[in-house]
């Protein structure tokens, strides 16, 4: 899951390092587009329904983070 | 414990500070170059000792109307105006006790417009505070400061205003449609921290025997009887005196010809009128020595000679 | 009373502190709404009336949603998926109604204080357009002194709730509080329920550390705002209200003092807001993260008024861009023109409606839709051309982040910026234009001389101290943003020195701050926004 997470991150906004960075939206690495990309690409990837309220800075800070949450949605469903 | 000292000394330390820098910006004289403001009216400081009989208080309605050179030449009083646009009352208070340090007035005459501009409690505290620490007030003169400041020189005030405060203008607006103002039973309510500095000016008056007066100076767009009612309620309330030249227009304005800004303030002919008015009171009801021919008061006559020529040159002009 | 007034810093906040500190924990909130209460009838008897009234709203709907999502969980206890599915969407439907509804009070509350005029406006232009002779005469009813942030704050809650993010509120004083604050009240920042509110209602000890810490913020925001903000006041007033007697070079040094006039006073009253919170040892939200250092238009409103673009963001830019129509539109384009153009449509129309927001939430005028619509072309653009532009630092071997590249990012950032407040402050978005032209076409060095910048206030010692003071700010600005913590820095110094660097701050404000004589009192510049 890991893998495909950084594959479609990197498909995103290439040449960031996304393993080690965890500001990642506070350092404008990923922009409100990119994330509109992104949630796109996870809800398709992972089967899941990202909602609005989830669309806070913590969860996309880092790799980690957005496992964490994708993990809890599928959970969820 | 500790942590409650600390901030003790931090604040005492301040304190000090500015208690010592508001000795090194308070003005050491009252000259424009020191930043005094209301250079006019700060012009009492610079009078000699005990020369000034009658102080009058009030805002610019009352420096349009009452010239202290005239009251002297017709009726030998000595007297200044210490009014400032919006005056508010805790300035008038100010103005009293700054002059009461070095004269020794037998009256004060308070013009009643006072009465009715509010106050907001944070202007009176703020205004608390820089009597208490001068910093607050005088510290924008950090541009100008001289020598005289920073030796802690005494203060000597040596401008004095050549009208005594007055102020003469001579332009003429006149009130467009007149009407006559109708007697009402209202009336107007005047806020509690007025009355409470009035009653302040009264009692410091009374404490040290000095006559207290009202006097409603003419305006046709300031003055109504509701106030002419609350005022003369406050007047019987303290025991003082009312004069309200407005109720029969006893100086005889005429609101065609004297008045500079459609009927709020007088110009000379107006305060011509009105001065003799307020005069004439003051010497029929009031026990006031006559200086005109004391020695001490003999540079008043340079004054007047200026005055009457400038009223003069205006006439002419016109 | 204001918050750079002595009757606030030396009387009303000791006061209250002193209280606070006196009574017990449980009767501390009480102690801060009550004095919030007082501080705002100070301002407007009628303000407060307002919000009281936005309290009970959001306190009742904010219990009636959640009662609502129980009754639900109630219903669908023993059912199986397909009856499931349909009471749920037909709770979620009553939910809708009910946030709706709660929306629609705050929005009528603050339509009433502060877009009634724009809107007579408006239906008499229209109404003339159709030759109809009838004149509505509209007013806005109160001076909507910080209406825009505590709504704002309110709508932030009914929301939560909703989203299910937060449980309401049964405690009426706890809500009560958190709409009400006092530092909070004029300026903001826009908080968010979830943070400030449990922090507000602990009635924590002041201790001497954090009364240090807010008391050294609350003189630095002084520093900004009387030293700094209140002496452009008069150039700029005089530059903005004579446009038409100046030429190209001044009207330019206007809209730049006006920059700084901006940020000072904004960014200045923050400082003291936040700073009367830590002395209570409550964390509000920071509003601003040096946005002049930002290298484009978007990263500076990621750090300008940040409480206030996030705010837009969740309860905007994503709820509009991130619906079931918006997904669709999203993911067919998506497939066709790949990840950066893809979602740009979506993208594209939830942040024309922030920006509109924005332009409006400042002002109900033409020039603040223009300022709203300026930012938004910008970033627009920015995320149109943004691939050809890496592109491009890519093909020559350009490092965008390589500190000369950097500056001039920067300054490009900075000179948007200031074209943008030039249309922001002026009287109309006419005059703005005029402004705006008149620097290109009349624009004469030599008309900045001695003689024109005495005659707009800007003496020499007047400019001596604008200099030194922005180069104070200027230093301590470069130190936080290379993630320094300056203050606890200071905090570590012998206690000589770091009285000796409070009695400077403090002196220094005190004496060469632009208040009391010729200089006019400013009120806080966003306070009607």
């Amino acid at each position: 899951m890991r893998n495909d997470l950084l594959e479609i991150l990197e498909n995103i906004k290439p040449g960031v390092d996304y393993e080690n960075l965890n500001t990642l939206i506070d350092e404008h690495y990923l922009d409100s587009l990119s994330i509109l990309s992104l949630v796109a690409e996870l809800e398709d990837e992972f089967d899941i329904v990202i909602p609005t309220v989830e669309i806070i800075p913590a969860n996309f800070n880092s790799v980690d983070n957005m496992l964490k949450l994708i993990e809890k949605l599928q959970e969820e469903d | 414990m500790k942590n409650i000292i600390k901030p003790i000394v931090f604040i005492a330390i301040l304190g000090g500070m500015l208690a010592f820098l508001s000795l090194v910006f308070e003005p050491k004289d009252n000259l424009e170059s020191y930043d005094i403001r209301s250079l006019e009216a700060n012009g009492i400081l610079g009078e000699p000792k005990n020369t000034i009989d009658i102080l009058f208080l009030g805002d610019s309605e009352l420096y349009s109307s009452i010239s202290p050179l005239q009251l002297f030449n017709e009726y030998g009083i000595a007297s200044y105006v210490t009014s400032t646009a919006g005056q508010k009352l805790f300035e008038s208070w100010d103005f009293l006790k700054k002059t009461m340090k070095n004269q020794n007035l037998k009256m004060v005459v308070l013009d009643c417009n006072l009465f009715f501009r509010k106050m907001k409690y944070n202007e009176i505290l703020n205004n608390k505070l820089e009597n208490f620490l001068a910093i607050f007030k005088y510290h924008n003169r950090w541009k100008h400061l001289t020598k005289k400041d920073l030796l802690l020189s005494d203060k000597s005030y040596t401008y004095s205003d050549k009208y005594k405060g007055y102020l003469i203008r001579n332009n003429i607006k006149s009130v467009n449609k007149y009407y006559e103002k109708q007697s009402t039973d209202k009336i107007f309510d005047i806020n509690i921290e007025n009355v409470f500095y009035i009653n302040k000016i009264i009692n410091e008056c009374q404490k040290r025997g000095i006559e207290v007066l009202f006097v409603s100076t003419p305006s046709y767009i300031e003055w109504t009887y509701a106030k002419h009612n609350a005022i003369e309620l406050l007047a019987k309330k303290n025991n003082v005196s009312y004069f309200d030249l407005n109720i029969d227009n006893i100086a005889n304005i005429d609101w065609k010809a004297d008045t500079v800004d459609a009927g709020d303030h007088l110009n000379y002919l107006g305060a011509r009128k009105t001065t003799t008015q307020v005069g004439k009171y003051i010497k029929d009801n009031y026990n006031l020595v006559d200086h005109r021919y004391d020695v001490n008061y003999q540079n008043w006559y340079q004054l007047i000679n200026n005055y009457y020529e400038k009223i003069r040159s205006i006439e002419k002009s016109s | 009373m204001q918050y750079f007034e002595l009757t606030f810093l030396i009387l009303f906040l000791p006061l209250v502190m002193l209280i606070y500190q006196l009574v017990g924990k449980k009767k501390r909130p009480f102690i801060l709404l009550i004095a919030s209460y007082i501080f705002i009838y100070t301002l407007s008897g009628k303000l407060l009336v307002y919000l009281l009234l936005a309290t009970l709203c959001i306190h009742h709907f904010g219990i009636w949603l959640d009662a609502n999502k129980k009754e639900e969980k109630e219903q669908i206890k023993d059912l199986d998926k397909e009856e499931k599915k349909q009471i749920k969407l037909k709770y979620l439907k009553q939910r809708k109604g009910i946030l709706f509804l709660g929306i629609l009070i705050l929005m009528i509350m603050i339509t009433l204080t502060k877009y009634m005029a724009f809107i007579g406006v408006n239906i008499n232009h229209l109404l003339a357009l159709f030759k109809i002779n009838l004149k509505f005469k509209l007013s806005n009813l109160v001076a909507p002194i910080g209406i825009s942030f505590y709504t704002f704050s309110a709508i932030s809650y009914l929301v939560d709730v909703y989203r299910g993010k937060i449980k309401a509120d049964n405690n009426l004083f706890k809500l009560a509080l958190f709409l009400a604050f006092f530092p909070q009240i004029m300026e903001g920042p826009i908080s968010r329920y979830e943070d400030t509110a449990e922090n507000l209602y602990e009635g924590k000890k002041i201790t001497y550390h954090n009364m240090c810490f807010g008391i050294q913020r609350i003189c630095y925001g002084l520093l900004k705002k009387l030293v700094i903000a209140d002496r452009l006041n008069t150039p700029v007033k005089l530059i903005f209200n004579g446009y038409d007697k100046y030429g190209g070079v001044i009207l330019l040094l206007g809209a730049i003092l006006y920059t700084i006039q901006l940020y000072m006073d904004f960014s200045g009253i923050i400082d003291i807001v936040i700073g009367t919170g830590e002395i209570f040892g409550i964390k509000l939200p920071e509003n601003f993260r040096q946005p002049f250092f930002s290298k484009n238009i978007s990263e500076f409103w990621s750090r300008w008024h940040i409480t206030l673009g996030t705010w837009f963001k969740d309860y905007i830019f994503y709820p509009i861009s991130l619906s079931k129509m918006s997904r669709k539109i999203t993911n067919s384009l998506r497939k066709k023109i790949g990840n950066h153009f893809g979602p740009l449509v979506a993208g594209t129309i939830a942040l024309g409606t922030v920006w509109l927001c924005n332009g409006l939430w400042h002002g109900a005028a033409y020039h603040y839709v223009f300022f709203g619509f300026y930012h938004f072309a910008l970033i627009l653009m920015a995320n149109i051309f943004n691939p050809a532009i890496n592109n491009f630092y890519e093909i020559c071997h350009i490092n965008p982040e390589q500190f000369f590249i950097k500056a001039i990012r920067i300054i490009k950032t900075t000179i948007f910026v200031i074209f943008g407040e030039l249309f922001f402050r002026a009287q109309s978005l006419k005059i703005g234009l005029v402004m705006f032209k008149k620097i290109f076409t009349e624009f004469n060095i030599s008309s900045l001389n001695w003689k024109t910048l005495n005659a707009l206030k800007l003496f020499n010692y007047e400019l001596i101290i604008i200099g030194i003071t922005l180069l104070i700010v200027f230093i301590i600005s470069i130190i936080k943003e290379k993630g320094i913590n300056i203050r606890e820095k200071i905090a570590k110094k012998p206690i000589y020195i770091r009285w000796m660097i409070y009695y400077a701050l403090v002196l220094y404000v005190i004496i060469f701050g632009a208040y009391g004589g010729l200089y006019i009192p400013v009120e806080p510049m966003y306070a009607d926004f």
